[in-house]
């Protein structure tokens, strides 16, 4: 036994006390430094109060010389204070600071009294000859006196303070109500002293009725001191230790074989004690998670329990008589006294603060329990063996399962080994390991048993995390084969633990465990799990499936009133508004275990409760009972029980992509506002087609008359496809299918047009550099004819194609539109064929506000032309101040009004975010990819019709960066990148100087979109552009070539899509943000992302 | 005395449990999947339904719940690796308790009379 680790034992957990002295004396030294160095007199007062408290404190447990020492710093302190001059004399700030040191120093010390002993005379009169007094007299040979060297304050102070509490009571009995002063001095001293203590404590004595309180207090210390029995140990019997160190051995030794006794009684049994060690073991997770969040009180509630646990485990084992064996040998007594000592270590240290030390002993910990359960095998194995009545069926059958599950073993690890690229930990895996744990439990191998079982338990943890197979694991699966081969058939006779292989295997499980471990530190640090109720809460990761566990049974009974609240509409809304909370937590809580799956439908479901919350308002019930989704939200509501029962079964999560997709394909669907989802896509579908028609039928015209020139059918062709492409990606977003393969049809029978085109483009590039002239006239003309060529079947096929869209089109908008009209009385849409539509949509309230707006001016206007009318009968001055009034009034008017309906113009981006947010989820749902998407300065308020512009060259953005940018998963670890993706939108508003001179500014906003995918390889472009026959420049520069992306025709993609690769998208971007008076530009570095800026002026409103 | 169905897809498991559960004098018939167990047991005839908490075909959880739905009055999951998370979780889902397995016979008995007796 070494000292340090005792000298950290006797107290499992500081007590209240503890940490109450440790506070003060941070309070002392804090405030002394304070005024050392400013001289503030409230820091001074503060530091005398708690030199104060030290003070009693040091005189309750007779540490005299401390005592004055602390009276001493505090004259010295006030004699600072008197004195500017003296506070600023280096030596004796550095006296004053020395001081203060000491007596924290002191405080922390080990055994007070001891320490008082130590504490050198020569220090008091230090102080005392600072101070100007006479130093006192120092004693040659202190004696030490064992009898009270004792920890302080643990064992000591509560017989103290009762001490004293007696005392005080003694004293008010005597001299009840006699007026004699030295009695009322010393009932004053001893109050003040217990104050002291009490203060410290956190306590108040009622200074009013003081006999009464001291009963109380007298009751509440008896308690503590009955209650607590570690705390108080016997004091040691031998007179007079010969040095510190051994007395203070004695006393750390005692302590520890106190707390031994309470809680290990050196009997243990079996199957309880392989639960303790999985509680050690968690308790070591916990540790790890610790070095996150900073809540203790988790820690120890855990540590707590572990006691409890273990406590629990001692006495029923004295209890018990039938599965219990006591361990013989000395062997295990000394293990079992180890693993206790290191326990109780870990309790501490986790108590102070956990650290990676702390967690390595627990480590050790758990290793020690598996020695001791091995070395008793033997004895284990016999009760295991009694209690299953194990005989040779028993056996039989053990070693037939054993054989099955080794099979299965064999033929996963072949398939890791033989296939290539990364694997994932299968479930078969993990189901077989179990069953070979639980099998050689059945059979009494109780080691073996344990270390199958930690081999199982991190595969599963692996299963959870969808992590990789790793080579340690694979490794340890191999071992475990090796060993079962050569220990099979297991007999009921021999034990089979001493097989050497057994224990590589041992090794090689903590490897994987460590690994694990660390793992899991690294990818959880940021885990900031958001509790529904009190939002921001820090939750130790380890503690997640209690707390998970807790909320999510709320949430599975009322989603199963789901269905039969179908039938009681007024219950619905306070339904909703509990599942939104709950799943919302859910999925935060289910991020933070690692279960992305349930994370995300989780998400989901949170979403569409809301968007139920948000449409349909408390009050018209048969609305309600009409419009709720109830079969897809029970679906989806099982969906998400299945999910979280495999969860916890700890099984794998299987993956509700289908779910999910019906659920975004509700939620768009869903006409939320008349601004947002369905009813946008219809207006926005509206105006596309007819800019197509418009499009399609100048074309034809053009064609038909021949008139026209190559450049201006080339432009007709381009903005037909973008406004194809553009139509196709959103009625794909919002499950319109069909319209969605028509206008692919489309696309496609102009893209021929256009690649017969291109290929025309490059023959005519690759004639040469010099003929370049001519190359490009030859070009054109053929380029004419391939294309009029080409028209003539092209347009053949594209006019029926188009006027079938048209007719789905229709039968699209027809039924919004219809329902529209029946309420509003009059359509929603304008005519469509200017290129900015000028409709706005205002809020009811600000509608609101401008008609009583409107009103006043009116009345105001009414009453003017009134007051001007009687002006004209006789001018009187009252009547011109009244005039002018009213004047002034409808002026305020005005401006409100003017205010209100620029106001009404803008909004906020969140409205668009919304939309951007579902577009992220529901696409990277489609594609199965983990994607993050966040908006920064979300409440930026933009004008309306220019948010309106923007949105669909920000969607084609958003969709090119989830299908281009995020990598799959698999991709994204192998280049080391966290498993979800990120996409970051931010909107930034400058203002830059447009002019020098005259320092006129002009508002520009810039659009920065984020990803962390594989970025753009720009060696590949220039290949790519030869091939498409896109004309450019060979030697442009990697940042040059970037800027290829947004030509018409081009595309970084090898292969084109249903969804990209077509050329067109960023070519559309690009065209709408230079409409608007803007830019893009775009930055990417191979393997790190893309950025794409756009830049956009403000009007100055 | 109670009668007992147990749910568990494994041989050895099905062997020890049916000796424990001889030896405390309980009536056992032991089903290896749920559908087998639930067509030739009715709820009415058993008292308690013993499931193993992980079998190759599904997970105990959601044997459970389909069990109850089915009317099965008092289940019990039977795990050899206990988590603190499962007696809640099981609460949760309604299902009477968890127990780890093997067990000293008293413990499991006392077990079985508090699932037995709880209302």
């Amino acid at each position: 036994m070494q000292s340090p680790l005792l000298i950290a034992l006797p107290a499992a957990r500081p007590t209240a006390l503890e940490r109450a002295l440790q506070h003060c004396v941070m309070q002392m030294q804090k405030s002394c430094v304070n005024f050392l160095e400013l001289g503030a007199a409230d820091s001074l007062a503060d530091a005398q109060a708690q030199i104060d408290r030290l003070n009693g404190l040091c005189r309750l447990f007779g540490a005299r010389r401390a005592a004055l020492f602390c009276v001493e710093l505090d004259g010295l302190l006030r004699a600072l204070a008197e004195d500017a001059s003296k506070r600023t004399t280096a030596s004796l700030q550095l006296l004053a600071s020395v001081s203060v040191l000491q007596l924290a120093h002191f405080i922390s010390a080990f055994s007070l009294p001891l320490a008082d002993e130590e504490f050198d005379a020569t220090r008091v009169n230090i102080l005392r000859v600072a101070n100007g007094k006479s130093p006192l007299p120092v004693a040659e040979n202190p004696v030490l006196v064992g009898s009270t060297a004792l920890r302080f304050p643990v064992p000591d102070f509560l017989p103290c303070v009762l001490e004293k509490i007696g005392n005080l009571q003694g004293l008010f009995k005597t001299h009840g109500a006699a007026e004699d002063e030295d009695a009322e001095e010393e009932k004053f001293r001893h109050f003040t002293h217990l104050a002291s203590v009490l203060e410290v404590l956190g306590m108040s004595l009622e200074m009013r009725r003081p006999p009464q309180a001291l009963v109380h207090l007298q009751m509440h210390f008896s308690h503590l001191r009955a209650e607590n029995p570690v705390c108080t140990p016997r004091r040691l019997q031998t007179g007079s230790p010969t040095s510190v160190d051994d007395c203070q051995m004695r006393v750390a030794r005692e302590l520890v074989l106190e707390q031994i006794r309470t809680r290990f009684t050196a009997q243990s049994m079996p199957h309880e004690f392989l639960h303790c060690s999985h509680v050690v073991r968690m308790l070591a997770e916990s540790a790890l998670h610790q070095v996150i969040a900073d809540e203790v009180w988790q820690m120890l509630d855990c540590a707590e329990r572990l006691c409890v646990h273990l406590r629990g485990a001692f006495q029923s084992a004295t209890a018990d008589n039938s599965g219990v064996h006591k361990p013989g040998t000395d062997k295990g007594q000394c293990l079992l006294l180890r693993i206790s000592l290191l326990l109780l270590t870990c309790l501490s240290c986790i108590d102070f603060k956990a650290d990676r030390h702390c967690t390595g002993l627990v480590r050790r910990v758990t290793r020690d329990c598996h020695l001791f359960v091995q070395q008793q095998q033997a004895a284990l194995r016999a009760s295991t063996i009694k209690l299953h009545a194990v005989d040779a069926a028993l056996v039989q059958c053990v070693n037939a399962e054993l054989t099955a599950s080794l099979q299965v073993l064999e033929s996963c690890a072949v398939e890791c080994r033989s296939a290539q690229g990364i694997h994932y930990i299968s479930e078969t895996l993990c189901l077989a390991t179990g069953r070979i744990a639980s099998n050689l439990l059945c059979a009494g191998e109780v080691a073996l048993h344990e270390i199958v079982e930690t081999l199982r338990e991190n595969l599963t943890l692996g299963l959870m995390r969808q992590q990789p197979f790793s080579r340690d694991q694979l490794a340890a699966t191999e071992l475990l084969q090796e060993s079962l081969r050569s220990g099979l058939p297991i007999s009921q006779e021999t034990a089979s633990h001493r097989d050497p292989s057994w224990q590589r295997l041992w090794q090689k499980v903590q490897v994987c465990a460590a690994r694990m471990a660390f793992s899991g530190t690294g990818q959880e640090a940021a885990v900031r799990v958001e509790k529904g109720r009190n939002s921001g809460a820090e939750i130790a990761v380890s503690q997640v499936p209690v707390y998970l566990a807790q909320n999510i049974r709320d949430l599975l009974s009322a989603a199963e009133n789901l269905e039969e609240c179908a039938m009681r509409p007024a219950e619905i809304p306070a339904l909703n508004r509990r599942l939104i909370v709950e799943l919302r937590t859910l999925a935060s809580g289910a991020r933070a275990l690692g279960v992305e799956r349930v994370s995300r439908l989780s998400a989901v479901l949170a979403e569409v409760h809301q968007a139920l919350a948000g449409k349909v308002p408390d009050a018209d019930a048969d609305v309600q009972t009409g419009n709720l989704p109830v079969a897809m939200l029970a679906k989806a509501h099982r969906r998400l029980r299945c999910n979280l029962n495999q969860a916890a079964a700890r099984r794998e999560v299987s993956n509700p992509r289908e779910v999910i997709a019906e659920l975004y394909q509700w939620l768009e669907v869903l006409p939320l506002e008349p601004d947002q989802g369905f009813a946008v896509f219809c207006r926005e579908a509206e105006e596309l087609m007819a800019r197509i028609e418009q499009n399609a039928s100048a074309m034809f015209v053009d064609h038909a008359g021949a008139r026209t020139s190559q450049p201006r059918v080339h432009t007709f062709v381009n903005s037909l496809l973008q406004q194809l492409h553009t139509l196709k990606g959103n009625a794909r977003l919002y499950g319109c299918e069909a319209i969605a393969m028509l206008c692919h049809r489309c696309e496609t029978i102009l893209l021929r047009r256009t690649e017969n085109v291109s290929v025309a483009a490059g023959v005519g590039s690759s004639a040469g550099v010099a003929e370049t002239m001519f190359a490009v006239a030859e070009t054109d003309c053929r380029a004419v004819y391939l294309s009029r060529a080409s028209t003539d079947g092209a347009e053949q096929d594209l006019q029926p194609l188009l006027v079938n869209l048209r007719a789905a089109l229709d039968a699209l908008t027809e039924m919004p539109r219809r329902a529209d009209s029946l309420v509003n009385g009059s359509t929603l849409t304008t005519p469509l064929a200017s290129t900015h539509e000028q409709t706005v949509t205002v809020p009811a309230q600000s509608l609101k506000r401008i008609a009583e707006l409107a009103l006043v001016a009116r009345t105001g206007s009414r009453a003017l032309a009134d007051v001007l009318h009687s002006f004209r009968l006789s001018a009187d001055p009252a009547r011109l101040a009244l005039l002018n009034d009213l004047l002034q009034e409808q002026e305020r008017c005005a401006m409100q009004l003017e205010e209100e309906i620029v106001c009404s113009r803008m909004i906020s981006f969140a409205r668009v975010a919304t939309r951007l947010h579902r577009l992220v989820g529901r696409h990277s749902n489609l594609l199965d990819k983990q994607v993050q998407f966040s908006v920064g300065n979300e409440d930026l308020r933009l004008d309306r019709l220019l948010l309106e512009t923007l949105v669909a060259p920000l969607e084609h953005l958003l969709r090119n960066a989830v299908d281009h940018g995020i990598e799959p998963v698999l991709q994204r670890r192998a280049s080391g990148k966290p498993d979800t993706g990120r996409i970051m939108l931010s909107l930034t508003v400058q203002e830059i100087a447009v002019h020098e001179v005259n320092s006129s500014h002009q508002r520009w906003l810039t659009i920065s979109l984020r990803d962390d995918g594989a970025g753009i390889d720009t060696h590949n472009l220039l290949e790519q552009a030869l091939r498409l026959g896109v004309e450019v420049d060979p030697a442009a520069s990697a940042q040059e070539r970037l800027q290829w992306l947004f030509l018409s025709g081009f595309s970084g993609r090898l292969h084109a899509t249903q969804d990209a690769g077509h050329g067109i998208g960023l070519a559309m971007v690009r065209d709408t943000v230079t409409a608007l008076g803007g830019g893009v530009s775009v930055r990417s570095t191979p393997g790190h992302g893309t950025e794409f800026t756009l830049l956009l002026p403000l009007m100055n409103l | 005395m109670a009668r007992i169905l147990l749910i568990t897809d494994s041989p050895t498991q099905t062997l020890c449990m049916q000796r424990v559960l001889h030896a405390l004098q309980h009536e056992v018939s032991a089903r290896t999947d749920l559908q087998q167990a639930s067509q030739t047991c009715l709820p009415e005839n058993v008292d308690l339904v013993l499931v193993e908490l992980q079998t190759s075909t599904g997970n105990g959880f959601e044997a459970g719940l389909t069990l109850r739905n089915a009317g099965y009055r008092k289940i019990l999951l039977l795990t050899s690796v206990y988590h603190d998370t499962d007696e809640i979780w099981a609460q949760a889902l309604g299902i009477d308790g968890v127990t780890t397995w093997p067990l000293p016979l008293e413990r499991l008995q006392q077990k079985i009379a508090q699932v037995l007796t709880c209302a």
